[in-house]
């Protein structure tokens, strides 16, 4: 088997504010292969984006933080890294695409510099080169005229074009590991296909790994090899797609799924699951979803003991953190859930 | 372009505006006086020849709406009356002054921004540290520091004890640093403290995380982050502009620097009306005009700011 | 869209700086100031100056006016902590003494400055229309002085003077107390409780005396305890040119302003003075931030 680009280990995050500690990250593992896509769901708040920001060392500067376990980048822990080494490391083997392009370029620079800023950092190239470059990477991300938009300033382009902006710059230097947090959240829907394209040609270009971190399952089903489900920190279900889609072993993961639009029913509306998720700074005792879960039964093992990610079956790539995952292999009680859910 | 020349010429109305209420607080000023202005003005030994004559070249005799249109009709021609003092025109010893007061306020500003911004920067990327500490207090202590006491104790250490430069006056390139620090110290707190607060604000903004996420040199990051504070930093020096200006007067006087500041200290003294009316006029007017000048600096340091 | 404010609006902004009222109890707000170390070293600076200039006659015997020409120019001494002036007084007495004068006038300025600048600044920013362009414009005018041109300019007509000069002072920082409750009254106005006054057929002045005056309360304290120092900084400043308080009155400015002569062999005559002037205002902006940071956490760091 071929070593993991990225092997996320015990991954814990917490913010200290002056009152509280907010723990937004509580015990994440997981590994990214070279030329797979790794999606990463659950809800707002889960954790998706501190996760992989830590593993950047981008969280915010002026919160305090305290982080604990390890990230492997192509061996090398992240989370120890030197300034010096995180300053290598960045943009070369890893890139980031962030959540929200509106807020992600400089506005007050001309995007040429910004891209100019990507190249220059990881190797020394003549002016005239970078230029050359950067107008290619523009072109390679299908802006209709990268000429004119090298000179342009953020402002003066369209979300989508200063999405596909941040693609281009992700991948100035060929990164081996792409991170897209929500790349098209902010975009419409055309717009979203398009942008998606970009992104899985610029992958399929450099065999690079790509996390797609997303609220959207049907992008998940459409781009990703396996799925990581996060909830109030926690990955609670992990696995193929396939598997993940076609069986899934937790609750929480049966609620999602649950939730999809259903097309060609009579329904077309979102069910969201009730309730909400937990206050970071006071997550329940024994299983994190246990407030909400339908599943549960008000058994008191859920609200005592915090249920570990174990391996299902021989299948040991899927895998769930539920002391009833079992119960879940009938799959009648799937539709029971469903149905809980709607009356709900 | 067009558009930024409109933008100009209505924040030259505005100004020009504001000016003509300056010249109605002047000429109000002289009408305010306890007792017969033209009398205050000749002095108490002054014969009552002198006195009407005092009254009827300033034009105290009409009534106060004509001074103001004459005093206007006047500024237009360069002509801002004659000193009681002196009996040189106004304008001429405004004019041989000026230079110095400029060049005291340029060189004290520039001393506040430079230091100011590369003190708040210090704080604001050593947050919570010691640095931050320091600068925070030296940002706090600057605000409250009597530029007169600075200004002599700076002299007490630096020209009298150590002798490293002289005393006072405007003679040598050296006798330029310490008035200019003097003066400069209140900016210099004034911007650090900006400086420290948009900085932390822009330090964390998602384009600053995307300038770090491509693998630069953290300086990059706060060159970055500090573009984009700027436009709050210009707003307080053009704001501060004007206690920089108050504080000129006092540091002229401290110094002996023979600006329009301690010019305008002197007509107080000796009831030289018509020469505290355009000393006033002008530093209002250069008050209005720095004003301006950052306005439009605004569009040089952020693209999107549109000024029309 | 990340839009930068316009420039106007960032100088409005700015020029108020208005804190926000956030809705924490007022325990929570004693803790944060108390827990804001600076802010309890101004609390104690102010405290010892007040006592020093309250209790003056029983803390010295000296005589803060009186000359003794045969005792002056003495440096610090067991006798004269502080030394003695080029008159022979007993400076640490004539700074107890003074103390009456600097924080006298810093809070009469002050409160002239606020009961003549906020209700303006209020209608201006409640009614708007033309009300609000006349006083913006005169507030602009003013502006273009600064609080000392304007207030040296207030002595040069009206003459020296303890009294002249607080108002003076005063009159110098009203145009920033017009703007700071201009900005409070514009942001209030918006708020539901006032629509639901004006709804209820309120009037004007009384919409504004009940609720808008009540809510920018707050920041109005916060703004008037740093201007206490400005004002204090004028008028010592007023002072230290001949121009304000007169001798023999141990007026700290008026001190310095004295010793300025002497500065070549008795540079401790200025030294002292200074050094108050300096504590003083400094006492006054610590308390007025750790006041604003207590009133509006989000301004804190
Ligand atoms: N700088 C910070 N200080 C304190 N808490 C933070 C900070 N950043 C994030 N958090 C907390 O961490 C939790 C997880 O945030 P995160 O951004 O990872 O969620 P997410 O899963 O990416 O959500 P979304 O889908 O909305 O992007 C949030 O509840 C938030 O309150
Ligand atoms: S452990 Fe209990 S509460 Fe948690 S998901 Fe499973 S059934 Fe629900
Ligand atoms: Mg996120």
């Amino acid at each position: 088997m071929t070593e993991p680009l990225l092997s996320i280990e015990d991954l814990t995050v917490t913010f200290r504010t002056r009152s509280e500690s907010v723990r937004a990250v509580d015990g994440v593992s997981f590994e990214v292969y070279p030329g797979e896509t790794v999606g990463v769901v659950g809800e707002s708040g889960s954790g998706k984006s501190v996760t992989m920001l830590s593993m950047l060392r981008l969280l915010p500067r002026t919160s305090r933080v305290i982080t604990s376990g390890r990230a492997l980048l192509n061996g090398k822990d992240m989370l120890r890294a030197s300034r010096r080494e995180l300053r290598r490391i960045r943009g070369r083997e890893v890139a980031l695409i962030p959540q929200d392009p509106m807020t992600c370029l400089d506005p007050v620079l001309r995007i040429g510099g910004q891209l100019g800023e990507a190249l220059r950092a990881h190797s020394s190239v003549s002016r005239d080169e970078q230029r050359k470059r950067a107008v290619e990477l523009l072109a390679s991300v299908g802006l209709p005229q990268p000429d004119r938009q090298y000179g342009q300033f953020p402002h003066e382009l369209s979300g989508g074009m200063r999405q596909r902006v941040m693609i281009a710059m992700g991948m100035a230097n060929n990164p081996s590991l792409l991170i897209a947090d929500e790349p098209t959240t902010a975009l419409d829907v055309t717009i979203q296909a398009q942008v998606m394209d970009i992104l899985r040609e610029a992958q399929a270009e450099t065999q690079a790994g790509l996390v797609l971190i997303t609220h959207d399952l049907g992008l998940i089903a459409e781009m990703a090899d396996r799925v990581v489900v996060m909830y109030a920190g926690h990955v609670v279900e992990t696995g193929e797609v396939n598997a993940i889609f076609a069986k899934p072993r937790h609750p929480y993961t049966v609620g999602l799924l649950g939730s999809l639009p259903q097309t060609g029913g009579d329904q077309d509306w979102l069910r969201p699951i009730p309730g909400s998720p937990p206050d970071l700074a006071r997550i329940p005792t024994g299983c994190p979803f246990h407030p909400r879960c339908l599943h549960s039964h008000g058994r008191e093992i859920c609200r005592t003991q915090l249920p570990q990610l174990t391996p299902i079956g021989s299948d040991s790539t899927h895998r769930t953190a539920c002391h009833f995952s079992d119960e879940l292999a009938d799959e009648s009680i799937h539709g029971l859930l469903t149905v809980a859910q709607e009356i709900q | 372009m067009s558009g930024l020349i409109a933008y100009i010429v209505r924040r030259l109305v505005t100004g020009v505006i504001t000016l003509v209420g300056v010249v109605a607080v002047v000429v109000l000023m002289v009408q305010a006086l306890p007792g017969d202005p033209a009398r205050v003005i000749a002095g108490i030994q002054a014969t009552p020849q002198q006195v009407a004559k005092v009254r009827h070249t300033m034009g105290l005799d009409e009534p106060v709406t004509v001074q103001f249109w004459r005093y206007l009709e006047n500024l237009l021609h360069g002509n801002l009356g004659i000193s009681a003092r002196t009996g040189d025109p106004v304008s001429s010893l405004i004019g041989t002054r000026l230079p110095y007061t400029v060049e005291l306020a340029i060189l004290g500003t520039v001393f506040g921004v430079i230091f100011g911004i590369a003190l708040g920067v210090l704080a604001a990327t050593h947050k919570g540290k010691i640095t931050d500490a320091l600068a925070s207090m030296v940002g706090v202590a600057g605000v409250s520091m009597p530029v007169y006491w600075l200004g002599i104790l700076l002299i007490v250490v630096f020209a009298v004890d150590l002798k490293l430069v002289p005393v006072s006056g405007a003679a040598t390139l050296s006798s330029l640093i310490l008035p200019s620090v003097t003066l400069g110290v209140f900016s210099m707190a004034v911007v650090s403290r900006m400086t420290r607060a948009t900085m932390l604000d822009t330090l964390d903004q998602d384009y600053v995380r995307t300038v770090r996420a491509k693998g630069v040199a953290e300086r990059v990051a706060v060159r970055h982050a500090l573009r984009n504070a700027f436009i709050p930093i210009l707003t307080v020096i053009g704001l501060q502009f004007g206690t920089l200006l108050g504080g000129a007067v006092l540091t002229e006087t401290v110094f002996s620097w023979p600006g329009i500041g301690q010019l305008l200290v002197a007509s107080i003294s000796s009831r030289d009306f018509p020469a505290v009316q355009g000393i006033v006029l002008t530093f209002a007017a250069m008050f209005v005009i720095v004003n301006i000048i950052t306005d439009l600096l605004y569009s040089v340091v952020d693209p999107r700011v549109r000024l029309y | 869209m990340n839009q930068p404010p316009s420039p106007d609006a960032m100088l409005e902004s700015l020029q108020t700086a208005a804190p926000r009222v956030d809705g924490s109890p007022f325990s929570s707000r004693l803790r944060t100031f108390a827990g804001n170390k600076a802010a309890l070293v101004g609390l104690v600076i102010l405290l010892i100056f007040v006592i020093l200039a309250v209790f003056a006659p029983l803390l010295t015997s000296q005589d803060p006016t009186g000359q003794n020409l045969a005792a002056a120019f003495q440096p610090p001494s067991a006798k004269h902590w502080l030394g003695t002036d080029d008159l022979g007084r007993d400076i640490l007495a004539r700074i107890m003494y003074g103390g009456r004068y600097t924080l006298l006038i810093g809070l009469v300025a002050v409160s002239i400055a606020t009961i003549i600048g906020v209700p303006l600044g209020l209608i201006s920013g409640y009614l708007g229309g033309v009300t609000d362009t006349i006083i913006q414009r005169i507030t602009d005018i003013m502006l273009s002085f600064n609080p000392f041109l304007l207030a040296l300019m207030l002595v040069a007509v009206f003459g020296a003077g303890a009294k002249s000069v607080t108002i003076a002072a005063g009159i110098g920082v009203i145009p920033q107390f017009i703007r700071l409750a201009r900005g409070q009254a514009l942001s209030i106005r918006e708020e539901v409780y006032v629509e639901a006054a004006v709804a209820f057929g309120e009037k004007p002045m009384a919409i504004l005396r009940r609720h808008v005056m009540r809510n920018s309360l707050a920041p109005i304290i916060v703004y008037a305890t740093l201007n206490i120092g400005l004002t204090i900084l004028v008028a010592a400043g007023l002072g230290f040119l001949g121009l304000g308080v007169q001798p023999p009155a141990p007026e700290w400015g008026t001190m310095l302003g004295e010793a300025r002569s002497y500065i070549f062999h008795a540079s401790y005559q200025m030294t002292f003075p200074g050094l108050a002037i300096f504590l003083a205002v400094l006492s006054f902006n610590l308390l007025g931030d750790g006041l604003r940071d207590a009133v509006d956490p989000s301004l804190r760091d």
